[in-house]
């Protein structure tokens, strides 16, 4: 297998969730550039569109999805339509999430904010990864590639509070290591991304306060553009990862490290 | 790949095994390779670099001297030019023993080797990135690097040691476009796991809870490498990849 092979995506199919901007949109376009089609899902109608614009211009087929990953149905229907359209399954990026609606200290929390949170950024994982597996045990494997955060492997406070955005992305490191036990001989990788701080709509980047505590915290002392989660998706997607699974790996910019 | 800019990369302990697959894979994207070994046998990497059409050169080292690690970095400037990206992999594998039977000179080797060596490396490679403008690091610790085996106490101390060096100069050099990552690997077949892998006990031992049932293959690990060097992973710094098959996540 030469260098070019190892992480040669060409031909495979690509699920992506949260595809209408950010990290999602920066997905699918490594998956795009690499020779993949991609199937993108977003609430987003708007922003599907944009994405589905950028990947046609790379040559990639592309299915766009508006839908609710929070809805089990939805996105059943979703990787059934994919599977139909596109012959098969190959790489899920579990990747819609939100951050805390209002965040704040849990004694004041409202109960509906944390029970949305849970719905997105867990239950949403839960149904894509189920759906995706589902269809990855009949084909003989496959690449199941979970955003997390590295507000998943730390509390955030000491910047600023989101427990519940913190508390699902921790299950989600955690969800990912069990799956990628369940799976291990199925020839399925189930792994996790721990993001820092990416130029995304997460976030109130444009506020100046805002950006001098996150640059403060990261000892790169810079966000990252959203461009530079691609390297590390299609590592996750490509067969440069066949022996890596259950694993979180954090790009951060230093930030865990320190 | 993103990058197909040739660059020029050292990597120690190239004789055999991760070593010698990931420097095949950094010369078949087109990287020029130093790599420095205290066994000669790593000039047969080097040749097997050059017979199929590619640059790389052998230049001996004990990783444990300090000044030797520094002839490296400078051969590889005087060789190619630059030094743009390092794989510091070298180390050694003890036999296994208890804690509390471990001899002076065994542990002592361990250090020198897989610690002291690792932090010679980041020293020269640093101080040479600090005036070019930058570059990566991928330190090779292991999954004894995060968990623990059984009699292998100064490896595992060793590795911790390779995680937390890691850590702390991907922390210290962050603003000054110098990236060091580390990666964890579990069992690999290499000469230096046969004798293991040829235990029918030891095996039964290490895959009791290893869910992936086997070993890694050498060229399984490279691509982890080639990525952690690469321009694709510009924002990820002091983070250990773990290429394990899962052995860590139960």
């Amino acid at each position: 297998m030469t260098a070019n092979e190892i992480f040669d995506v060409s031909g495979k199919v690509a699920f992506v969730t949260g595809a209408g901007s950010g990290l999602g949109r920066a997905m699918a376009e490594a998956m795009a550039e690499n020779g993949a089609n991609v199937a993108c899902f977003d609430l987003d109608p708007e922003g599907l569109t944009e994405t589905a614009t950028l990947l046609s211009r790379l040559g990639a087929d592309v299915l766009t999805f508006t839908g609710d990953v929070a809805d089990e149905a939805q996105v059943d229907a979703a990787v059934a339509e994919t599977v139909a359209r596109f012959g098969s399954l190959d790489i899920a990026f579990a990747n819609a999430g939100i951050g805390d609606p209002e965040p704040g200290f849990i004694h004041e929390y409202d109960s509906a904010n944390w029970r949305k949170v849970v719905d997105v950024n867990l239950n949403g994982v839960f149904n894509v990864n189920r759906a995706a597996i589902r269809e990855m045990m009949k084909t003989g494997g496959g690449k199941v590639i979970n955003t997390a955060s590295m507000w998943g492997l730390a509390g955030s406070s000491s910047v600023f509070p989101l427990p519940a955005y913190n508390a699902t992305k921790g299950a989600v490191v955690n969800l990912t290591r069990e799956l990628g036990l369940q799976y291990a001989r199925s020839n399925i990788q189930v792994n996790a991304i721990c993001p820092g701080f990416f130029l995304t709509a997460l976030g109130p980047y444009d506020d100046a306060e805002f950006m001098e505590a996150v640059t403060g915290f990261t000892p790169m002392g810079r966000v990252a553009d959203p461009a530079e989660i691609k390297g590390t998706a299609l590592y996750l997607a490509s067969s440069a990862s066949d022996f890596v699974t259950g694993t979180a790996l954090v790009i951060d910019g230093g930030c865990m490290a320190k | 790949m993103t990058s197909d800019v040739s660059r020029s990369v050292m990597i120690t302990g190239a004789a055999t095994g991760i070593g010698r697959a990931t420097a095949l894979a950094f010369a078949e994207r087109g990287d020029r390779v130093t790599i420095a070994d205290i066994d000669a046998r790593a000039a047969d990497t080097a040749a097997a670099i050059r017979e199929a059409g590619g640059r790389a050169q052998f230049i001996e080292c004990d990783v444990t001297d300090r000044a030797a690690v520094q002839r490296v970095v400078d051969g590889a400037l005087a060789a190619y030019g630059a030094l743009d990206a390092a794989f510091n992999n070298a180390g050694v594998l003890p036999k296994p023993q208890p804690l509390h039977e471990v001899d002076a000179a065994s542990l002592n080797l361990i250090l020198d080797v897989d610690l002291k060596g690792v932090f010679h490396c980041m020293q020269a490679q640093i101080s040479h990135f600090l005036e070019s403008g930058g570059g990566a690091i991928v330190n090779t610790a292991s999954v004894a690097g995060i968990i623990a085996d059984p009699e292998m106490s100064p490896y595992v101390a060793a590795k911790h040691a390779v995680v937390g060096m890691t850590k702390a100069a991907a922390v210290e050099y962050a603003t000054r476009n110098i990236r060091v990552n580390a990666i964890a690997p579990g069992l690999v077949e290499t000469p230096m796991t046969r004798a293991w892998l040829e235990d029918d006990a030891f095996r039964a031992a290490m895959f009791q809870h290893n869910i992936s049932g086997r070993a890694a293959r050498p060229e399984e690990i490279a691509g982890t490498v080639l990525h952690l060097c690469s321009d694709a992973a510009s924002f990820t710094n002091g983070a250990v990849f773990v290429v394990d098959g899962g052995h860590t996540a139960h």
